[in-house]
């Protein structure tokens, strides 16, 4: 009885240093510098506010990088550019009024998808007034067509 | 983005005056719309019933100038109401002000 008393006294009591020993060290890794580093770091990423885009060109640039596209271009539906990634957008904006009048006569649609071997262009009408022409490495999905058409629709009616 | 701009909304006018050649060689020209191209830039020339407007761009965004027309119509019609509403506080002020035996004599005049 005596021999089980001991042993159970020894248990808890080593059990009770055991754990607070764990208890310390992991306290004491948490409150390294590097360890305090790392954690504002990550609140700080978490607290990157979205800014808004305030014209047209920050808003191409916007759509580039949120959907990860090498470029896009708003140009007019009479093929003047509006605003373009691409450095030079007036062939492309001057294009795309007639792509959409000739490839979208054929495809009887005002959204579709070019593909060659390593690129992807999608023409698309967001209003009777403006064209986006997006280009990718990738596949472009009509979903993703879709989504910069809202941004595209969210940010006018923002500005108008 | 706009670079400079030249309104005339009746007899007032806004903006950069040195583009009032332009606006009246293309006035004179009677275009009612026009988009002109002079290496990067691009000028942009409208005249309707309300308003003559000049505008200059880059070529890269020459696309644009329709919506930089709008804004740019709408801020400076609420500009020009505003003034008016400061004249009629103005006038207000200046009644206010008056002794109102004078406030008659001038009315009599």
């Amino acid at each position: 009885m005596i021999f089980y008393g001991i042993v159970f006294t020894i248990g808890a009591v080593g059990g009770y240093s055991l754990t607070r020993l764990i208890l310390k060290r992991r306290e004491r890794t948490f409150a390294t510098p590097k360890f305090v580093a790392k954690k504002k770091e990550i609140v700080e990423s978490k607290e990157i506010i979205v800014e808004e885009p305030k014209d047209f060109e920050e808003l191409v640039k916007l759509l580039k990088d949120k959907f990860m596209m090498s470029d896009v271009t708003l140009s007019t539906t009479d093929g003047f550019p509006i605003a373009s990634t691409i450095e030079d957008p007036e062939e492309i904006s001057a294009l795309a009024p007639e792509l959409l009048k000739s490839v979208g006569r054929v495809l009887k649609s005002r959204d579709f998808i070019i593909s060659s071997k390593d690129r992807k262009i999608a023409v698309f009408e967001i209003n009777p007034e403006i064209i986006c022409t997006i280009q990718a490495d990738r596949d472009i999905h009509f979903v993703e067509i879709e989504k910069i058409r809202e941004e595209i629709l969210k940010f006018m009616e923002v500005r108008a | 983005m706009m670079d400079n701009y030249l309104v005339k909304i009746k007899d007032k006018s806004f903006g950069n005056e040195e583009l009032k050649k332009i606006s009246e060689t293309l006035e004179n020209a009677e275009l009612d719309e026009a988009i002109l191209f002079f290496g990067e830039k691009a000028v942009y020339f409208k005249r309707c019933k309300d308003y003559t407007l000049v505008l200059t761009t880059n070529k890269r965004s020459v696309g644009a100038v329709r919506f930089y027309e709008k804004d740019l119509i709408r801020k400076l019609k609420i500009r020009l109401k505003f003034e008016k509403i400061e004249e009629i506080f103005e006038i207000a002020e200046e009644v206010d002000n008056m002794d109102i035996e004078e406030f008659v004599s001038e009315k009599l005049r």
